[in-house]
């Protein structure tokens, strides 16, 4: 079977109601060299930044855009299997310039579209995560869940790394994983807290395992479960503990 | 394809509970010279308790602790608002702003490593200092370590002083933030406007800026 998927975004109570929602996502499966890959991504645009929802809008397209780009299709090459991180490298570099050129075109400073990247690749016995400031994901390998890369916060809480950050080159995380991946969950860190336990540096179980288990034997995208995301976001145990806006991500390939 | 699918959202128990913690230090003058003023700082105090509950996350989030002096004292050890029963503060003795102001950032130093320990985020640390006098220590080393810890980013430091402090002397501890002069004792606003500011930061997400109302309502930038 291939892959399942589903996301959902909710605009967090900390927005006035004309206010845009600042996080943006997208999951789409792809082939590369006859095996079918997924490609996840989410991006939170900073709170402060007015624009910053065009931001994150921008890294994700230029995310999945790149990826096809370099792994899809009939411009894959015959031994190109999978990205390494001279091609995280070139990705952040495109995701920067795009920046760079709508903050020129609207007039505004680079920092008004200040966004994360949690970028994923899975393949065959393969998987790619690049990753700029916080947020995260976590892959099932069959038996537990690894979070490749943790959530890049500064000592404050309300500190992170962008990729318009000067430094996002250099503070930019790159992970390539070999083994079967039966799938992954990403979030933005309006979720992170809810979902992370952040003194183990590990997954909070329950809330993976019964989202695990509820995933539907299916492939493609599944509305069903998408609409059952938004209502996790959108219900009293998420709203009570955050008011920021809030992604999820899931994808899993049944045997 | 199609299954039945479950639409019944997750449980409180599926998630954890994100604790994080904003501490703020209280740092009072309470000198022989506050004695007149110490039932309005008391009321202030209050005052401050009362608009931080009014906010359900700030209250559970903003951690406050009241150091002294002097001599220098921790008169309520860091707790949360919601569980906050302010103690009732009287005034003696002279104005060892230094000694306190060491105390405070070791106090702050502290808090951090527990938190770090617990696993528990936390926002940049507040010190609040009030005084209506001038430091009768050697204040100078702990105006460096201040100034130190300001610019490293370790913690954000307010100076207020009544009509009687050494501005000069604030200027410098609080640098490169101008310190404020209390207008005709009205401290009841001034914890007014500390609680309303420490309302968004409790709540604020990466990149956002610090941004203070101007204090007009009981103080004026001594800039």
């Amino acid at each position: 079977m291939g892959w399942v998927f589903a996301s959902a975004i909710s605009k967090g109570a900390i927005h006035q109601e004309s206010e845009p929602c600042q996080d943006a996502a997208s999951v789409v499966t792809f082939w590369s060299n006859g095996q079918e890959g997924l490609l996840a991504v989410v991006s939170d645009g900073a709170g402060s930044a007015k624009l910053s929802h065009l931001g994150s809008q921008r890294v994700v397209e230029v995310f999945v855009n790149s990826v096809l780009a370099l792994v899809s299709g009939e411009n894959s090459h015959e031994s190109r299997c999978g990205l390494d991180s001279s091609d995280a490298s070139l990705i952040l570099h495109l995701v920067q310039q795009v920046i760079h050129n709508l903050a020129s075109e609207l007039k505004i400073d680079i920092l008004d579209l200040s966004s994360t990247l949690v970028g994923l690749v899975i393949l065959n016995e393969y998987a790619f995560v690049m990753q700029v400031g916080d947020g995260a994901v976590a892959l099932f390998n069959g038996s537990e869940w690894v979070v490749p890369v943790w959530p890049q916060n500064g000592e404050f809480v309300n500190e992170t790394t962008f990729v318009t950050s000067q430094d996002a080159s250099h503070l930019m995380k790159v992970k390539i994983l070999r083994g079967e991946f039966e799938g992954a969950i990403a979030f933005t860190d309006g979720l992170q807290y809810l979902v992370l336990d952040h003194q183990k540096q590990q997954v909070h179980q329950p809330f993976f395992q019964s989202v695990w288990e509820k995933v539907p034997k299916s492939e493609g995208w599944h509305q069903g479960l998408a609409s059952w995301l938004d209502s996790i976001l959108k219900s009293e145990p998420v709203t009570n503990k955050t008011d920021d806006d809030t992604t999820l991500v899931v994808a899993r390939r049944w045997p | 394809m199609k299954e039945e699918f479950s639409f019944e959202p997750l449980g409180e128990d599926m998630f954890r509970n994100p604790e994080r913690r904003c501490p703020v230090i209280l740092l009072l003058d309470t000198s022989g010279s506050m004695a007149t003023a110490m039932n309005m700082v008391n009321l202030g105090i209050q005052d401050m308790k009362n608009q931080l509950m009014t906010d359900p996350l700030a209250c559970q989030r903003v951690e406050v602790a009241i150091i002294t002096f002097g001599p220098v004292v921790l008169a309520q050890d860091f707790v949360t608002v919601d569980q906050w029963v302010p103690p009732r503060l009287a005034a003696s003795g002279n104005t060892p702003i230094g000694e306190a102001l060491t105390f405070a950032i070791n106090q702050l130093n502290l808090r951090k490593a527990a938190y770090r320990e617990a696993g528990i985020p936390y926002y940049r640390p507040w010190i609040w200092l009030v005084t209506d006098g001038a430091p009768t220590d050697a204040w100078r080393p702990a105006a460096l370590q201040a100034k130190a810890e300001s610019a490293a980013g370790g913690i954000e430091l307010f100076t207020v002083g009544t009509d009687y402090a050494d501005f000069n002397v604030l200027r410098e501890i609080s640098e490169p933030r101008a310190p404020v002069r209390l207008r005709e004792a009205r401290y009841r606003e001034m914890f007014v406007w500390l609680s309303q500011s420490l309302k968004p930061v409790s709540t604020s997400r990466p990149g956002s800026p610090l941004t203070l109302e101007p204090p007009s309502d009981w103080g004026k930038i001594e800039s």
